[in-house]
């Protein structure tokens, strides 16, 4: 899921103030970390770097670990072993930055995975801009769009998820919708994005906090007064749930739609039971890649992959791909990655990936979902 | 330091390269102040814009939030439907003004974690205004104007935060011109040292320059001192003018040439002081053995002239020796002949005596025949006398001379001993010669008184004839003895002369031999005279020798330190 856009880390996070000695200091002792691990390994040498400590996170940082055993154990790379040195963001722009300069600064890394969140993504493209190519997993603020020729992005823009959910609503025959946003870059721009494209009446247009515990009853009380066919929610599973809870208390009849961040939602079986979801990859995909993918995670972390996991996992491949067949130097994969068309677009589990000149991936949005006893099932069509 | 790089090869190129350099330098250093001055004002149009941008973006957030306030404010009291509408396009305009404000470059992390903090304070605020709308259009007054002054409450510290990001973009306004005066400040430094590189290394060109002429003049200079005292080893080299490479190089090869003469030179001398030195050696050597041989041989010669000396005197007594004898022999062979004479005379008189006696027979007959007669008998015994008394003399002569030979003998020794009874016996002899020939000088007289008796007594006396017979018959038998003694004297001188002349020829032989000694020892003495003169003479020449060779060592060792003095390399 594209991570809670980079209001996240300004909301929840408290604000990081690194003297620059400090983050000297830090990036020191990783870099030296990083070189004696590098050396002895003597491997291909790739970075990662995302808020490992949330749950979109961590599933992250599954995809990415599962990625790299698997081309170990095909080979690795032209021969080599494939190393990753794994930093954590906590999804704050400024460690990101400190982060980015790390890996920039090491000549033996030769691509990032990541970042994970918007934020993140958007603070650390103007370091990569120097010269070391990254691709960012989930991250879909539309900000991103053209930020550098050396960020890349294997999940859609929410411009273009946004199109997808509101078409989606009217392919479902909802004229009448409401909007509930959370207050950081995602929510507002998935819901600027769907507000754009999605035609109909907009009833109610609200910001909602992102927490879990927060008030959201008067929002929810005017849209049940207001009675939308559907109401769009552009947040997390956290804020999704509390929204989902008081919607059921106040008996709101309209159906839910949630973006990616709302994947998360189906721990809660009953609440969810329902909702749209717009996800950017599902483990119900038919395609056997997906179900070989899907089979392997679940054996080796004992949950089903999700959109999280998937474009990790297709970013990690994906860098590895390019190492091989472009060449182990930062601007080979670069060259690899931009020179990717629709014809010879990497394979990935969340679709075939190439990208446009501005490094947003090609063709690729949601697949709309509904949760069905607490799984994501393929919202073939129209829903109804 | 600029002809270590370039080699030049006059000092006209070296002005030209150099000043041409120079004007590069400055050309270079304009164009470098330019390109440094293009670069500032690109920089501070930057900065400029960057601040300009800053304050924009900072002074639309502020203004956006405060309008976007106030708008939710509005909406909650009069539920104006446009303050609503502001309300929801202001809080756009204030996310993008944060958004376009994270994502301009040169951020300071201060900065960025307020914008971050300006960003959730306004969603936190927006979010509490929306639900009080919400709540105002639900009817719900109370509770929407609590929730408005929840919201508010979060107002001021959201407002102080714009504040303070405005102070921080001041700041950055202040820092940003500091920047741009040390800026400034730092390129004028640059600038002012590129100038004063240049001056200085104009000077560097001015004085190396100078230095570069003024060292191989120097050099040069130096050469022709250490020439004229005599350093052949100088040479002037290394990086020279052309105008000074000529001289230096015709210097140099005096020098050379010089030194290999001094070189050759400076052996010879050696050679010849160490020849003079050996010479002078070998003169010495020769001079002190010519006077040790000239010593010897003056005390060679000396032994030898007093040999010869020893030998004359021992010639001298040995002639004294042979004179004498040769005397003697003479003195026997007169004493032999006198003798012999005596003896013949003897001999005729007893013949005459006997012949007398005859006649005496007649003369008695005769006698007055004979008167005349008897007056020639006078004279005859006159002569007689007269003999007798050159007998007597040579007597006394004889003893004379036996004397002188008893003490010769005597002075010979044991040799003269037998010789010395001889010479008595001679002696005797020559005594009783005397004796007799007193004896014969008195009968004479006698016989001359009784002659002159006799012939006056003859006319009387015949008769006494007899008696003269009788003494004639003793004159006869006295003749007879002196015959007798004579022969006896003869023989006696005889072998005295015999034995003299041996003794003359031993002495005669043993003076030869002396004499023969002598002329050795003198020839001996003469040769040593001889050696020494020669070596004196050698010597002389050896000192002559050696003291030319001396003035020879000195020569050449004038020579020499003359020679080391122009210290020329040996080579």
């Amino acid at each position: 899921m594209p991570a809670p856009p980079w209001g996240r880390p300004s909301h929840v996070g408290r604000p990081l103030h690194f003297s620059g000695s400090l983050r000297r200091v830090f990036a020191t002792a990783a870099l030296s970390a990083l070189t004696a691990c590098a050396s002895s390994a003597d491997g291909v040498l790739i970075a990662a770097a995302g808020n490992w400590d949330a749950a979109y996170g961590e599933m992250n940082k599954r995809g990415i670990d599962l990625a790299i055993e698997q081309i170990n154990q095909e080979g690795g790379v032209r021969g080599r072993p494939l190393r990753i040195v794994l930093r954590n963001d906590k999804g704050d722009g400024t460690r990101a930055v400190a982060i980015a300069s790390e890996f920039v600064g090491d000549p033996k890394v030769v691509a990032v995975v990541g970042h994970v969140n918007s934020g993140t993504m958007i603070a650390a493209a103007r370091v990569y801009d120097g010269g070391l190519p990254a691709v960012s997993t989930t991250a879909s603020t539309p900000d991103l769009t053209g930020v550098s020729p050396w960020v890349f992005r294997v999940i859609s823009s929410d411009s273009v998820n946004g199109l997808d959910l509101a078409r989606h609503a009217r392919a479902q025959g909802f004229r009448k919708a409401a909007i509930l946003y959370e207050n950081n870059a995602y929510g507002r721009g998935l819901a600027e994005s769907f507000e754009r494209n999605f035609g109909g009446l907009i009833v109610a247009n609200d910001p909602i906090p992102s927490e879990a515990s927060s008030n959201v009853e008067p929002f929810l009380a005017w849209i049940a007064q207001r009675s939308p066919d559907v109401v769009f929610v552009a947040g997390t599973e956290a804020s999704g749930l509390a929204v989902l809870r008081e919607a059921r208390r106040q008996q709101v009849k309209a159906a839910f739609l949630g973006s990616d961040g709302w994947t998360g939602i189906v721990r809660d079986t009953a609440l969810a039971e329902g909702a749209m979801v717009g996800a950017p990859f599902t483990a119900q995909d038919p395609r056997p890649e997906v179900q070989q993918f899907a089979a392997t995670f679940h054996r080796r972390f004992g949950v089903a992959p999700d959109g999280n996991a998937a474009l990790a996992y297709d970013a990690t491949r994906l860098v590895a791909r390019a190492i091989a067949e472009g060449g182990a130097s930062r601007r080979e994969v670069r060259q690899w990655l931009a020179s990717r068309t629709r014809e010879t677009a990497f394979p990935g589990v969340t679709g075939p990936i190439s990208f446009l000149p501005t490094g947003d991936v090609v063709g690729k949005g949601y697949v709309m979902t509904r949760v069905r006893r607490g799984t994501l099932v393929i919202d073939g069509g129209s829903g109804a | 330091m600029i002809d270590r790089v370039v080699r030049f090869q006059s000092i006209r190129q070296r002005l030209l390269v150099s000043f041409s350099l120079l004007v590069a330098l400055f050309c270079a250093a304009g164009l470098a102040g330019r390109a440094a001055i293009m670069r500032m004002s690109d920089v501070i149009g930057e900065t400029l814009e960057t601040v300009q941008q800053d304050a924009q973006l900072s002074s639309r957030l502020s203004g956006a939030v405060t309008q976007e306030l106030a708008a939710a404010q509005r909406y909650l009291e009069t539920r104006d439907t446009l303050a609503r509408g502001d309300f929801l396009r202001l809080s756009r305009e204030s996310h993008a003004a944060q958004r376009a404000m994270n994502l301009l470059h040169g951020q300071g992390a201060r900065e960025m974690s307020l914008v971050a903090s300006i960003d959730a304070r306004l969603s936190d605020i927006e979010v509490r205004y929306a639900r009080a709308h919400r709540l105002a259009d639900l009817g719900r007054r109370d509770a929407a104007f609590a929730e408005g002054n929840a919201a508010r409450a979060g107002v001021d510290p959201l407002l102080a935060d714009v504040r303070q990001l405005a102070t921080l973009k001041a700041r950055g306004v202040d820092a940003a011109s500091l920047k741009l005066r040390r800026d400034a400040q730092q390129r004028g430094t640059w600038v002012l040292l590129i100038m004063g590189v240049a001056v200085l290394l104009g000077l560097l060109v001015v004085f190396s320059t100078v230095t570069w002429i003024a060292r191989p003049l120097r050099q040069l200079a130096q050469q022709a001192r250490a020439l004229s005292a005599g350093d052949f080893a100088n040479r002037v080299d290394g990086d020279l003018p052309g105008e000074f490479r000529e001289l230096a190089d015709a210097m140099n090869s005096t020098s050379a040439s010089l030194s290999r003469v001094v070189s050759v030179t400076t052996n010879t001398a050696n050679d010849v002081a160490h020849s003079a030195r050996d010479l002078a050696n070998v003169s010495e050597q020769i001079s002190a053995s010519s006077n040790q041989m000239a010593s010897s041989m003056t005390e060679i010669s000396t032994g030898a002239e007093s040999q010869v000396r020893q030998l004359r005197a021992i010639d001298d007594a040995l002639r004294a020796i042979r004179t004498n004898a040769d005397d003697v022999v003479l003195s026997a062979e007169e004493l032999t002949a006198l003798a012999a004479a005596i003896e013949e005379t003897a001999r005729a008189k007893r013949l005459e005596l006997a012949r007398s006696l005859g006649i005496l027979t007649t003369v008695r007959e005769t006698v007055r025949e004979a008167a005349s007669e008897v007056d020639a008998l006078n004279a005859t015994a006159e002569d007689i006398n007269k003999l007798v008394a050159s007998v007597g003399r040579i007597a006394e002569q004889t003893d004379l001379l036996a004397l002188n030979a008893a003490i010769e003998a005597a002075r010979a020794g044991e040799a003269g001993r037998g010789f010395g009874v001889v010479a008595d016996e001679v002696r005797k002899l020559a005594e009783q010669a005397q004796v007799a020939a007193d004896d014969v000088v008195r009968l004479t007289r006698v016989v001359t008184a009784r002659v002159g008796s006799t012939t006056r007594a003859m006319e009387a006396g015949v008769s006494q004839v007899e008696e003269i017979e009788g003494v004639s018959r003793n004159v006869d038998a006295a003749l007879d003895s002196i015959t007798d003694a004579a022969g006896r004297t003869r023989t006696a001188a005889g072998g005295a002369a015999e034995k003299a002349e041996r003794n003359a020829h031993i002495v005669a032989s043993a003076a030869r031999s002396v004499q023969s000694v002598a002329r050795t020892a003198e020839g001996y003495a003469a040769a040593a005279q001889q050696v020494s003169a020669s070596t004196q003479e050698q010597s002389a020449a050896c000192e002559q020798m050696s003291s030319a060779s001396t003035q020879l060592l000195q020569g050449s060792m004038q020579l020499r330190e003359l020679v080391g003095a122009l210290r020329a390399d040996a080579a």
